[in-house]
C-alpha cells in the first residue's frame, strides 16, 4: 500500500491539471466527473492505508519519491510521505467529507460560468491539503500549508468580478502571511536545533532539545503557533475567516470549516511532543479559550447565515486549541472531525437555503423555511444539535470530552469559559435555527401575495453577495431586491424558476450523509484509537482514570446546552416580545446586541492600530525612496544619461559607406596597434 | 618538356575517396538540398496573384528535409560521441565542436525556411533562388567551421557571404534591402581583403596553409620563424572575423543589413552568420592563443589575441548595449542587441583561450551554450517581427507593437519570453547563458569582463522590456492601423518552438550545458 | 643596383603610379586603363618572384578576361565615358589621409620588423613550386576541396546575379503600377 501513498494527493491533482487546462472545453458532466473522481479516489485510497495502519498499533506507511531539494551536505529534504494513525484520520476526513462536498458542489454551482474553473481549484486545494497531512517533513508540510493557501486565496475571490470579493481574498492572504512569517521563522529553528525536517525526529527529540535549550523550544512552539493561529483563525489572527465567506458555499464548508482551518490544531497534534516539552501549552489554552468565547458572542447577534457559521468555526476551533492546551491532542483532533461532520453540514444546509432562496443570506429575511423546504431543514437541526452538543450527537461527546480534560487537568477558569460558551453556542446555533427555519416567512414579497404573479421577474444575474459584513438594512418589503414576489403559500411543485424550490439529489444526498455522521459520529472512539498509536499514551491513561468524572460531566454539559437551546427558542420562537424587550429596553441589553452585531468593533481596532499607521509608513516609504531614489535618482537618471549617450553613438550610423569604411579603418588602426603592443 | 610523362610517372598521390565525401555529407546533402530546389522551382507553376494560400509548399518541404536530414546527421555524429577526423588530405577537420556550430548554422537554416514562407509570399518573391541560397550559405558555414586549412578558411567564409550578401537584398524591388545589401557587400569587400592580408601574413610566418599543421608545430616547441608577421596576421585575420561577428568598430553594416533584409533573413543572419564565424573565430583564438597543455606554443600570439578580442569585447557590450537603447525600431534595437551580444560572446571566446587542454574546464563550453539560446531567441523573435507585416513592409517600429497583447496574445506571449530571456531574467534560457559565460570568465580570472558583461546587461534590461511594455501595458496607437499578421502554420510553428525551446532550456539548462561541454574545443 | 633591382623598380612604378592614378581620375574609361596597366606592373612581380604561373594568369584572366568584360560592360551599359562626380572635403581627405598613412607605418614597421627569411622561398621555387604542374597536382591534391569550394562560390555568385539582374518577375506588378 505505501508504494500507492503518492496517489492519494496526485489524483485530485490530476483533476486539477485536467480541468484547469482542459476545463473549458470540456462538457459539464466530464468536468463533474473528472472533478470528482480524483477525491473519491483518493477516498478509497486513504480508506484501504488507513485500514492498514488501524489494524497495527505502532505501524506507519512511508514512501519516498527520493530528494526534493538537497544542498550542500546537511540540508537534504526528502519528497516523502507517510500516514500514520493520526495523518490517516486526517486524510480520511479530507478526502471523505472532501469528496461529499465535491458531489454536493455538482448541484450548488450549476449554473456558474467558472464551473471548471471551480472543479480544478477544488482539487488543488484537496491536492495540497493531502500534501499537508501526509507529509514526512516539516517543508513538505509547509509546501501544502501554502498551497491550501493560495488555494483559499483563489476560492475566496472566486467570484472576482466583484471587488469586495477580492478583498476579502486579500485579507486573508495578507492575515495568514503574518501566521506564516512565525510559521517560516519557526522552520528554521527547528532546521538549526534539531538539524532535521523530518516530523517523527524532530517530536522525538523535543524533549531532550527542551531540557538543553527551553528558551528556543518555547520559541519554536509559539512561532509555530503563530502561523497555526494565522491558518486556524484564532485569536489575534481571525478576522480573515468571517470575510471568507464570500466564496462560494461549498468553499466555506470545505476550506473554511471542515479542512484547511483545522490544519492549525493537526500542526500541533503531529508535534505534540514539541509542544508538550516547550511549556508554551498554556497560552495555546488560553488563546483557544477566549477565542472559542469572543467568537460565539459575536456569532450572537449576527444576520448573515453565513457569518454566523464562520463566528461559530472560529468559536469550535477555539475549543480544539483549548483541549491542545490542556495536552488533550487525541480529543482535540477528535473534535476537529466531529466538527469537520457538523460544520459541514451547517454550511451545505446553509448553501442549500441559500440556493433555495436565490442567493439571499440575510436570515431576517428568512424563516418558516421548515415547511418549505423540510428535508434541508432536518439535516439543518441535525448539524444544529451536533454544534450545540446535544446528548449523543457527535458535537456532545467531543465537546464534553475537551470539557472533562479541562477540568481534570485543574483548569477551572478555563472550564467556565468553555461552559460559559457551550451555553452560548447552543442560543446561537438554535437562534439560527428558529430565524431560518421557524416562525413565518420574512422574505421580499412575503406580504405582497400574488399580486405580480409568479416567473415574470427579472431574475438578477448570479451576482453573489461579497460585502455581507456592511449589509445595508434593507425594508423587510425588499422593494430593491429584485426577488420575484411569490406567495409563501405557492405551491411547491410549481415550476417557475423563481420560488422557493428544494434542491437538487447531488446536493441532498452529500447533506443526507453527513447528517448522519454529524448524528452518530460521536460514537467513533478517535481519542482511544489516537492515544492506542502510542502517541500520547501517558495521557490516555490519565483519560480513562477520570471516567466516572465522564458521566458528571456529560450531564453538566447536556443542560447547559439544553439551556441554551431553550433560552434561544424561548426568545426567537415563543416570546419575541421578551427578546424586544430585553434588547430595547435595557442599556446591557442595547450594548451587548450593539457589540455583537459590530462584531466587537475588533475590524475597526486592528483598523486603527495596524492598518492605518502601517499605510501612512508605506506612504512616506512610497514618496521618498521609491519615487525620489529609486524613480528619479537612479532609474531617470541613469536611464537619461545612458539613452543621451546611445543617442550620440547612434548619430555616428550615418547610412553613408565611406564613414563606415572609416570606421572599419580607424578600428584596424586601433586594433592592430593593440594587437603589436600586447605581443611585445 | 617532360610534362606528360612526368604525370605518367608521379608518385601515387595520397588518396582521397569516399571516406572523404562521408565526412562533409551534412555539407553535400545542403548543397545538393539547395540545387534540388532551384531546379524544383521551374517545374512549380507560378500562380496568378499573390498572395496565394499554399504558396510553393514542395520548395519549403523539400528545402526543411535537406536541412533535417543535415541535422540529422549532424546530431548522429554528435551522439556517436566521433573522434576528430581529418579530411581532404588535411583541409577539413570534423569534431564535435564543428558538428556542434554546424548544428546550430543549420537550426537557423531550417527556421528561416520554415518562417519565410510567409514573409516570400506576401512579398510575392517566393523563388527557389531563396531556398536555395540558404541552403548553399548553411553549406558553406558548415563548411566554413569544418575548415582546417586557411585557403577553405577564405574561400568558404567567401561563399557564405556573397550567399548572405544576397539573400539580404533578396527584396530586390525595396530600397532599403538592396541598400543593405550594397553596403554589406562593399565593407564585406573591405573587410574580406584585411582578412586575406592576415591568412596570407600567417602563411608567411609559418610556412604552412594547414591549421592542424601549424597548431602541431607550434606546440611542439617550434616556434614561428617570424612571431610579429604571425601576430599581424592573427591581428587581421581577428579584424576579418570580427567584422563578421558584428563587433565594434567593424559593426557598421549591422544595423542597415538587419534592418533592410527581410527579418526572417535578419535572423538567419544573426544566428548562422554569427555562429560559423564564432566558431572559426575560436578555434583560431585557441589554436593560437590557447593556453596550451604546456604553455602557449606563441606568447606573443597569446598577448595579442587575449588583448584584441578583450578589448573588442569590452567596447562592444559597451556601444551595443548604449546603441539600442536610443532606438525607435524594434528591428534595429535588435540589431545593436544582436552586437552587444557578440560582446558577451567575445568574453566566452577569451574565456576560452584559458583552458588547457585536459584541464578541467572546455575551452568554450560557455560559449557554445551561449550560442543555443542565442540562436532561440533571434530566431524567434526576428521570425515574429516577420509576421507583423503587411505585403512588402515589416512594421518594426517599437510603437507598431502597442496592444499587442490584446490583439494577439499568443504571439505577445512568446516575445515576452524571447525578451525576458535577451535580458537574462532567470529563469529564462538568456540567464543560463549569461551566467555560464560570466562564470567562466570570473574562474579564468577576467572578472573585469565579466564586471562590464553584468553591468551591460543590466542595462539591457531597459530596451527589451521596452519591448514588454509597449505590447502589454500601452493601448493602440490611434492612428496607426493595426498590423495584420499575415503567419500561417510554419511560421506559428516556428516561433512556438523557439519559445518554448527557450523556456525549456531555462527549465533544464543542465543537459544542454553537458552537450555543450561535451561538444567543446579539446 | 643590379638589373633584377632595376626591373623590380620599374613594375612596382608600373603597379603603384597606376593605382594613385585611378584615385584621383574622374573618367570611369580612364580608370579601368590605368587598372589595366596596374595589373600589368603586378604580373610582372609575380614573373620576377618565379611564379610563373601567376603571373600568366593574371594576365590572362585579369587583363585579358575581366577587365575586358568591364570595359564592355561599361560601354553597353552607359554613356562611353561616365565621368565619376565627387564632393571630396577636407572633413574626409584629412582622416583618410591619416588612415592611410597610419596604414602604411604599421604595413612597414611590419615589413620592417620581419626577418623575411629567403631560405624557404628560394628551396621552394628551386623546387618549382610555381611551376604549372606542381600546381596540378597540389590542386587535385590536398586543395581540391578548396578549390570545389570555388565552384561554390562562383554557383552561389551566379544564382545571386542571375536573380538579382532579373529586372521582375513575370508574375507580379511593375514597381510603378504597384503604387497606383
Amino acid at each position: 500500500m505505501a508504494r500507492y501513498l503518492f496517489l492519494i494527493p496526485i489524483l485530485p491533482f490530476a483533476g486539477f491539471l485536467v480541468n484547469g487546462l482542459a476545463g473549458r472545453r470540456l462538457p459539464r458532466w466530464a468536468v463533474s466527473l473528472v472533478g470528482c473522481a480524483g477525491p473519491t479516489a483518493a477516498a478509497v485510497l486513504a480508506g484501504l492505508a488507513f485500514s492498514e495502519v488501524a489494524a497495527g498499533p505502532a505501524s506507519v506507511l512511508q514512501a519516498s519519491l527520493g530528494d526534493w531539494i538537497r544542498a550542500g551536505r546537511d540540508f537534504h529534504v526528502p519528497l516523502a510521505l507517510s500516514l500514520d494513525r493520526l495523518s490517516g484520520v486526517m486524510a480520511l476526513v479530507v478526502t471523505g467529507v472532501g469528496t461529499l462536498i465535491h458531489v454536493y458542489s455538482i448541484g450548488y454551482m450549476r449554473e456558474d460560468p467558472g464551473y471548471a474553473r471551480f472543479f480544478a481549484y477544488l482539487n488543488l486545494f484537496m491536492a495540497a491539503m493531502l500534501v499537508l497531512v501526509l507529509a514526512d517533513n516539516i517543508l513538505l508540510l509547509f509546501l501544502g500549508w501554502e498551497g491550501v493557501g493560495l488555494c483559499s486565496y483563489l476560492l475566496i475571490g472566486f467570484w472576482y468580478k466583484d471587488l469586495s470579493n477580492c478583498d476579502a481574498g486579500i485579507k486573508a492572504f495578507v492575515v495568514n502571511r503574518i501566521g506564516d512569517f512565525g510559521f517560516i521563522l519557526g522552520v528554521f529553528l527547528i532546521f538549526i536545533t534539531f538539524g532535521t525536517f523530518e516530523l517523527e525526529a524532530i517530536d522525538s527529540r523535543a524533549a531532550a532539545a527542551a531540557a538543553r535549550d527551553p528558551l528556543v523550544m518555547k520559541a519554536i512552539a509559539l512561532l509555530l503557533f503563530l502561523g497555526a493561529t494565522g491558518k486556524s483563525a484564532q485569536i489575534p489572527l481571525y478576522v480573515w475567516l468571517p470575510d471568507a465567506m464570500a466564496g462560494p458555499t461549498p468553499v466555506s464548508a470545505l476550506i473554511h470549516a471542515a479542512t484547511m482551518v483545522t490544519s492549525g490544531v493537526y500542526l500541533l497534534a503531529r508535534l505534540d511532543q514539541l509542544f508538550l516539552a516547550s511549556g508554551a501549552l498554556p497560552v495555546v489554552a488560553w488563546i483557544g479559550a477566549l477565542t472559542a468565547l469572543l467568537a460565539a458572542l459575536i456569532a450572537l447577534a449576527q444576520t448573515d447565515i453565513k457569518k454566523v457559521l464562520a463566528y461559530s468555526t472560529v468559536s469550535q476551533l477555539g475549543y480544539m486549541f483549548l483541549a491542545c492546551g490542556v495536552a488533550a491532542f487525541p480529543v482535540a483532533i477528535f473534535h476537529l472531525v466531529t466538527h469537520a461532520f457538523f460544520k459541514a453540514v451547517l454550511f451545505l444546509g446553509a448553501g442549500a437555503v441559500i440556493h433555495s432562496l436565490h442567493h439571499e443570506q440575510d436570515m431576517r429575511r428568512m424563516g418558516g423555511l421548515f415547511r418549505r423546504i423540510p428535508l434541508t431543514g432536518a439535516v439543518f437541526l441535525a448539524g444544529a444539535l451536533a454544534l450545540s452538543g446535544f446528548p449523543l450527537t457527535s458535537g456532545f461527546f467531543s465537546k464534553d470530552e475537551i470539557l472533562h480534560e479541562t477540568l481534570s487537568g485543574g483548569q477551572g477558569l478555563l472550564y467556565s469559559v468553555g461552559l460559559t460558551t457551550a451555553v452560548l453556542t447552543a442560543f446561537y446555533a438554535f437562534r439560527q435555527f428558529a430565524l431560518v427555519f421557524l416562525g413565518t416567512y420574512r422574505g421580499a414579497g412575503a406580504e405582497r401575495g400574488d399580486a405580480h404573479g409568479g416567473g415574470h421577474g427579472t431574475f438578477p444575474p448570479r451576482s453573489p453577495r461579497g460585502d455581507e459584513h456592511t449589509f445595508p438594512p434593507r425594508s423587510p418589503r425588499g422593494d430593491e431586491h429584485t426577488f420575484p414576489p411569490r406567495s409563501p403559500r405557492g405551491d411547491e411543485h410549481g415550476h417557475g424558476a423563481h420560488e422557493i424550490h428544494g434542491s437538487p439529489p447531488s446536493m441532498m444526498a452529500p447533506l443526507a450523509v453527513l447528517a448522519f455522521l454529524a448524528l452518530c459520529g460521536g460514537f467513533l472512539a478517535v481519542p482511544h484509537f489516537l492515544a492506542g498509536s502510542g502517541e500520547t499514551a501517558a495521557h490516555a491513561a490519565a483519560g480513562t482514570a477520570g471516567a466516572e468524572g465522564q458521566v458528571t460531566g456529560w450531564i453538566v454539559g447536556g443542560a447547559a446546552t439544553v439551556l441554551g437551546i431553550l433560552a434561544a427558542l424561548g426568545l426567537f420562537v415563543w416570546r419575541p416580545a421578551l427578546r424586544e424587550r430585553i434588547v430595547q429596553g435595557t442599556a446591557g441589553g442595547r450594548l451587548l446586541a450593539r457589540l455583537s452585531l459590530d462584531k466587537l468593533y475588533v475590524d475597526e481596532l486592528y483598523d486603527a492600530l495596524v492598518v492605518k499607521p502601517f499605510w501612512f509608513l508605506s506612504h512616506v516609504l512610497f514618496l521618498v525612496i521609491d519615487r525620489f531614489v529609486i524613480d528619479f535618482a537612479c532609474v531617470r537618471g541613469t536611464g537619461l544619461l545612458a539613452r543621451t549617450l546611445g543617442a550620440a553613438l547612434g548619430r555616428l550610423q550615418t547610412g553613408k559607406i565611406p564613414s563606415y569604411a572609416f570606421y572599419f579603418v580607424g578600428g584596424v588602426l586601433v586594433l592592430m596597434t593593440l594587437v603589436l603592443w600586447a605581443a611585445g | 618538356m617532360n610534362g606528360l610523362f612526368t604525370i605518367l610517372d608521379a608518385p601515387a598521390a595520397p588518396a582521397i575517396g569516399w571516406d572523404d565525401l562521408g565526412g562533409i555529407l551534412p555539407v553535400l546533402v545542403l548543397l545538393a538540398t539547395g540545387s534540388l530546389a532551384l531546379v524544383l522551382d521551374l517545374f512549380l507553376k507560378e500562380e496568378a496573384s499573390p498572395p496565394v494560400p499554399a504558396g510553393k509548399w514542395p520548395l519549403s518541404f523539400v528545402s526543411l528535409l535537406g536541412t533535417a536530414v543535415a541535422g540529422a546527421l549532424l546530431c548522429g555524429h554528435i551522439g556517436a560521441a566521433g573522434k576528430p577526423w581529418s579530411g581532404f588530405l588535411g583541409a577539413v577537420q570534423v569534431d564535435l565542436f564543428s558538428d556542434a556550430i554546424g548544428l546550430i548554422v543549420v537550426l537557423g537554416a531550417a527556421f528561416c525556411l520554415l518562417g519565410a514562407g510567409d514573409a516570400l509570399r506576401r512579398r510575392g518573391i517566393e523563388q527557389g533562388e531563396f531556398h536555395a541560397l540558404v541552403l548553399y550559405a548553411a553549406a558553406s558555414m558548415v563548411l566554413f567551421v569544418q575548415s582546417a586549412s586557411l585557403v577553405m578558411v577564405f574561400l568558404s567564409l567567401e561563399a557564405l557571404s556573397m550567399a548572405v550578401y544576397i539573400l539580404t537584398a533578396f527584396q530586390r524591388d525595396e530600397k532599403r534591402a538592396v541598400e543593405g545589401g550594397l553596403k554589406y557587400f562593399v565593407l564585406g569587400g573591405l573587410s574580406s581583403g584585411f582578412l586575406l592580408l592576415g591568412l596570407a601574413f600567417i602563411y608567411g610566418a609559418t610556412r604552412s596553409t594547414n591549421l592542424t599543421d601549424i597548431a602541431g608545430a607550434l606546440a611542439g616547441g617550434q616556434p614561428p620563424a617570424d612571431s610579429s608577421l604571425l601576430v599581424a596576421g592573427l591581428g587581421l585575420t581577428l579584424i576579418g572575423l570580427a567584422f563578421k561577428v558584428g563587433a565594434f568598430p567593424f559593426h557598421a553594416w549591422v544595423p542597415d543589413a538587419y534592418e533592410g533584409a527581410m527579418s526572417v533573413v535578419t535572423g538567419f543572419m544573426a544566428v548562422a552568420v554569427k555562429a560559423a564565424s564564432f566558431g572559426v573565430l575560436l578555434r583560431v583564438a585557441v589554436l593560437f592563443g590557447g593556453a596550451g597543455a604546456s604553455g602557449p606554443g606563441s606568447p606573443e600570439a597569446r598577448g595579442a589575441l587575449l588583448a584584441g578580442i578583450s578589448g573588442l569585447a569590452v567596447v562592444t557590450m559597451i556601444f551595443g548595449n548604449l546603441a539600442a537603447l536610443a532606438q525607435s525600431s524594434a528591428k534595429r534595437m535588435l540589431a545593436y542587441s544582436a552586437i552587444a551580444h557578440t560582446g558577451y560572446l567575445l568574453v566566452g571566446a577569451v574565456s576560452a583561450m584559458e583552458a588547457r587542454p585536459g584541464g578541467e574546464q572546455a575551452a568554450g563550453a560557455g560559449l557554445l551554450f551561449y550560442l543555443f539560446p542565442y540562436a532561440l531567441m533571434s530566431l524567434g523573435a526576428f521570425i515574429c517581427l516577420s509576421h507583423l507585416g503587411e505585403g512588402a513592409e515589416d512594421r518594426e517600429s517599437i510603437d507598431s507593437l502597442r496592444g499587442l497583447a490584446e490583439r494577439h496574445p499568443a504571439h505577445a506571449l512568446a516575445l515576452l519570453v524571447i525578451m525576458v530571456s535577451f535580458a537574462g531574467i532567470p529563469p529564462t534560457a538568456g540567464f543560463w547563458g549569461k551566467l555560464f559565460i560570466f562564470r567562466e570568465a570570473i574562474a579564468t580570472g577576467h572578472w573585469e569582463l565579466a564586471l562590464v558583461g553584468i553591468l551591460t546587461s543590466i542595462v539591457s534590461v531597459y530596451y527589451y522590456l521596452r519591448l514588454v511594455v509597449a505590447m502589454y501595458m500601452l493601448p493602440q496607437e490611434g492612428g496607426l492601423p493595426a498590423p495584420s499578421l499575415e503567419a500561417r502554420i510554419g511560421g506559428k510553428l516556428a516561433l512556438a518552438i523557439a519559445a518554448i525551446a527557450v523556456v525549456l532550456v531555462g527549465l533544464f539548462p543542465g543537459i544542454f550545458f553537458q552537450i555543450s561541454a561535451a561538444c567543446a574545443l579539446r | 643596383m643590379t638589373f633584377s633591382d632595376g626591373a623590380f623598380w620599374v613594375f612596382a612604378a608600373t603597379a603603384v603610379l597606376p593605382a594613385a592614378g585611378i584615385l584621383l581620375s574622374r573618367s570611369i574609361v580612364r580608370m579601368a586603363f590605368l587598372l589595366l596597366v596596374s595589373l600589368a606592373g603586378f604580373a610582372g612581380l609575380y614573373l620576377q618572384l618565379g611564379a610563373g604561373f601567376l603571373g600568366f594568369t593574371q594576365v590572362l584572366v585579369y587583363i585579358g578576361g575581366i577587365l575586358i568584360l568591364f570595359l564592355f560592360g561599361l560601354m553597353l551599359t552607359a554613356r562611353f565615358d561616365v565621368h565619376v562626380r565627387r564632393r571630396v572635403g577636407a572633413g574626409v581627405i584629412v582622416p583618410g589621409v591619416i588612415a592611410g598613412l597610419s596604414l602604411l607605418g604599421v604595413l612597414v614597421f611590419l615589413a620592417l620588423e620581419s626577418p623575411w627569411s629567403t631560405e624557404a622561398g628560394a628551396a621552394a621555387a628551386a623546387a618549382g613550386a610555381g611551376d604549372t604542374f606542381q600546381i596540378g597536382l597540389k590542386v587535385l591534391g590536398p586543395y581540391v576541396l578548396p578549390f570545389e569550394a570555388v565552384t561554390v562560390l562562383l554557383l552561389v555568385a551566379m544564382v545571386g546575379a542571375t536573380y538579382i539582374g532579373r529586372a521582375q518577375m513575370p508574375g507580379t506588378p511593375a514597381e510603378g503600377e504597384r503604387k497606383e
